[in-house]
């Protein structure tokens, strides 16, 4: 069980704190309710762009890195389609100067060409390296077109192309911080041996004067239904032909989203799990095959992603995908297998807490979510499923009309 | 009571982070002689265990033995087949895996702590009774074959073997990088023959973080303290170094956007006196954000996403390289700023409040490094391979606290000598022919 405390500051910044005597570091998020699906679809990547903006200076600390390094910390960040991350860890009696250092660049930051303009470089070399350079990199670009169309999930954060990246404008940069970077838009978590008065003294300090603004409330639209089934062939210099299943799925808070993770499990979770065993190990039909869920807010994408074997064909391997992806649509789980996920799933939640970092991000998401208290509620959503539910959700998303399919065959 | 006006210049204290925990196992030694490192701590009911046999390419006298075995150790035992080990496991709930690298064979195991005995039981069970099937054996090289050929087409991987090669010799345990010709010579017999010489639990180092007991360790001695004895001493291999008279190669690779490049050598072994020094040195040039290589080439010049210098701590032998990705029109321009770093190391003494950055950045890394028994064993592991014992945190610490920057200077002249460097570049090179 994580324990927390909570407070909302008058501007309307969030604060949740997780104590935990036993170690003598701390560790601070500050999550910004913006992520590339706020975007314009011509504009893309500009919320990534923006975040590596964050670390060039704010309007009084010319630098960031510099003083938290000089306390003993060390910081970074991620960008995904829902929300920006920020994070420090350092030893707990330094804590006041990630506070120092995040409240001055949440106050003002001091956003110039050239900096943008060096930012652009370091992002387009991401790009390359990321999407363009390492093996089925541009995966993500493919699959979210032709699952997502219109909606603005089409796009992967760091952007749809490199153009965009180029054409990036400091008055757009400007226009994302002005609208989304002030407290009613962020959640700020301290985790660690910390003691959570002295953090909301803290960040009252901090935090306190920053005028507030309005939050994010962009609602977006759903995504349309996949209609019909599409795939796309592309050539890949990774040496191994590989193949993507992807299908729709209902966003968090829907009541079948941990069932449709619970789907995922069974396919793939641990050495026993279905692909593994049947398509790797006794078929010999892939080299590597994986099952997961891309997680988000909005609805999110089901993945089957396998490396063929030499000498596989691409009809053979999607074929063989399907009879298991049938298989959990049409056969109930037994009550052992059932058990098995459970134990792993629960194994996974424990080890998920050994880390500070991971609890203050966690903590930072759930309350984004509507409800911090679910950090110890996931659980309870696992044991609830039951072998019904995974017939019928299986059945509803394994439809051959539902699949975009991504064929990568090597030189 | 108003309060004042917040001046956000000011920057609040900072306290030197000095509040480093330094980890101390409890040692214990099992029937058979193995060595047992006991870490307790932590808030969850979890338990990580990792046995390291002296079993890996360095003892394996044939190429590509260690990893083979490593790898069948989980493929079956003569009561349960590799499908019913991973459902054993996955039943657990717990994760276990065994892997050989250079100088070590393990098999690690995580999970909670109610599923420890039955963890035990199916150790002993793989440790005791493995069955190395051919079949399993057949799979094993015909899925590495195939994983080596894709690695033969990744940039990055075809920079790292140039390296390691020119650094250590291609015949070299640490050089060796797997070739298709050795994986399909392997047989069943050379797999049993490096099993039953080298997975000796006498030979065996245990390793247990997380909510232990005294139990925990009579657990270990019920269920790995009876078998596996060595009944002679281990041997002693040694192996000639031959580098390269070549310091600088490239590769060709078509069709890539971007240029890797590696920059290194080899350096004093842990144990040497110079090395905490070089490992700080290491940390100003590139082993952090705000290092040099760090500043320069994407801070300042956006060559590239990423650049950073590391120390490798091998059991004998240790390296240095930096390593980036750069877009392909900023290789030359790239380079020229990494040996320029390089040489202001030497040429120039590190100013004091770069050198306050770098120390206090660095205790703050090791208080990090310290954090909960997970962290721990993995800092223990790896002074332990080296020779050493825990007096080392403290030893290291106080290395940190007192570094000036004379010193750094002295150590940059006397281990960065560009011609003792090695250098490898692969990309879409225009310059091949010059």
């Amino acid at each position: 069980m994580i324990k927390f405390a909570r407070t909302t500051l008058a501007n309307g910044l969030r604060i949740l704190v997780h104590e935990d005597p036993t170690t003598s570091l701390a560790a601070v998020n500050v999550l910004y309710n913006v992520g590339s699906k706020h975007e314009n679809p011509s504009k893309t990547g500009m919320v990534h762009l923006f975040e590596h903006l964050m670390f060039e200076g704010s309007i009084n600390i010319p630098n960031f890195d510099d003083p938290l390094q000089m306390a003993g910390g060390e910081s970074n960040a991620f960008t995904n389609k829902d929300h920006t991350n920020y994070y420090e860890k350092l030893p707990a009696n330094n804590l006041e100067t990630a506070f120092w250092l995040e409240s001055d660049r949440m106050l003002d930051l001091a956003l110039v060409e050239d900096k943008m303009n060096i930012q652009k470089k370091v992002v387009i070399e991401e790009f390359r390296e990321t999407c363009i350079e390492k093996p089925f990199g541009n995966a993500w670009h493919e699959l979210g077109e032709m699952l997502y169309g219109k909606h603005p999930y089409a796009w992967p954060t760091i952007g749809s192309k490199i153009e965009h990246i180029e054409e990036a404008q400091l008055a757009d940069l400007q226009f994302f911080y002005d609208q989304y970077y002030h407290p009613a838009n962020a959640i700020l978590t301290v985790t660690g041996g910390v003691n959570a008065e002295e953090v909301f003294d803290l960040a009252n300090k901090w935090f306190g004067d920053i005028p507030g603004g309005k939050a994010n409330e962009i609602i977006i639209p759903k995504a349309e239904m996949v209609k019909a089934y599409q795939c796309r062939n592309l050539p890949t210099k990774a040496g191994t032909d590989a193949i993507y299943l992807s299908f729709l799925m209902p966003e968090r808070g829907h009541p079948d989203f941990y069932k449709v993770d619970f789907i995922t499990d069974i396919l793939a979770t641990g050495r026993s799990a279905r692909l593994e065993q049947t398509l790797k190990k006794e078929k010999e039909l892939f080299t590597y095959i994986d099952a997961y869920i891309s997680g988000e807010m909005e609805e999110g994408m089901l993945v089957v992603e396998g490396k063929l074997k030499s000498g596989v064909s691409h009809e053979q391997a999607a074929d063989a995908i399907w009879s298991e992806l049938q298989l959990v649509a049409n056969e109930t789980i037994s009550k052992e297998e059932q058990r098995k996920l459970l134990n792993k799933v629960e194994s996974t939640v424990v080890f998920g807490r050994t880390s500070q970092l991971n609890i203050s991000y966690n903590l930072a998401f759930y309350e984004l979510l509507g409800n911090a208290q679910e950090i110890n509620e996931e659980m309870l959503h696992y044991r609830a499923i039951d072998a019904e539910d995974v017939l019928r959700v299986a059945s509803d998303i394994f439809q051959k009309e539902k699949c975009c399919q991504l064929n990568y065959h090597k030189k | 009571m108003k309060e004042a006006i917040l001046n956000r210049k000011q920057a609040p204290v900072i306290r030197r982070p000095d509040s480093i925990y330094f980890p101390s196992a409890e040692q214990a030694k099992l029937d058979n002689g193995a060595a047992v490192y006991l870490i307790p701590g932590g808030t969850q009911d979890i338990v990580h265990i990792e046995i390291v046999f002296p079993a890996g390419k360095w003892q394996q006298g044939k190429p590509e033995v260690a990893a083979a075995t490593a790898h069948l150790l989980m493929e079956g035992t003569h009561k349960r087949s590799a499908r019913q080990i991973a459902e054993r496991l996955d039943g657990l709930g717990a994760h276990l895996k065994a892997q050989a690298g250079t100088d070590q064979g393990k098999i690690i195991f995580s999970g909670l702590n109610k599923q420890l005995e039955a963890g035990l039981q199916l150790i002993r069970e793989i440790l005791l009774e493995p069955l190395f099937p051919e079949i399993e054996l057949e799979k094993h090289i015909r899925a590495s074959v195939q994983e080596l050929e894709v690695l033969q087409t990744q940039r990055e991987w075809l920079a790292s073997r140039r390296f390691s090669e020119m650094l250590y010799g291609e015949k070299h345990p640490y050089g060796l990088t797997g070739e298709k010709s050795e994986l399909e010579v392997l047989t069943k017999e050379d797999i049993l023959h490096f099993y039953e010489k080298q997975y000796r639990l006498t030979y065996a180092r245990i390793y247990v973080a997380g909510k232990v007991s005294a139990e925990t360790h009579l657990l270990l001695n019920k269920y790995l303290g009876d078998i596996l004895p060595a009944h002679e001493p281990l041997p002693e291999w040694d192996y000639p170094v031959h580098s390269s008279a070549k310091r600088i190669d490239q590769i060709q690779v078509d069709d890539s956007s971007q240029c890797s490049i590696l920059i290194g050598k080899r350096i004093p072994v842990m144990k040497h006196e110079d090395a905490p020094g070089i490992f700080i040195l290491n940390a100003l040039l590139g082993g952090f954000f705000g290092s040099r290589l760090m500043k320069k080439l994407r801070e300042e010049a956006g060559y590239t996403y990423n650049v950073y210098s590391m120390v490798t701590d091998l059991e004998h032998d240790s390296y240095f390289f930096i390593s980036t990705e750069v877009g392909k029109h900023v290789l030359e321009p790239a380079k020229k700023e990494i040996y320029l770093a390089i040489r202001r190391l030497q040429e120039e003494l590190v100013s004091e409040e770069e050198l306050n950055l770098l120390t206090n950045y660095l205790l703050g890394d090791m208080m990090v490094s310290m954090d909960g028994p997970f962290n721990q064993l993995r800092e223990f592991e790896d002074i332990v391979s080296c020779g050493l014992a825990a007096d080392y945190f403290p030893n290291f610490a106080a290395t940190i606290r007192d570094m000036s920057a004379k010193r750094l200077q002295e150590l940059a002249i006397k281990y960065l000598d560009r011609e003792s460097l090695f250098e490898v570049t692969a990309g879409q090179l225009n310059n091949l022919n010059e």
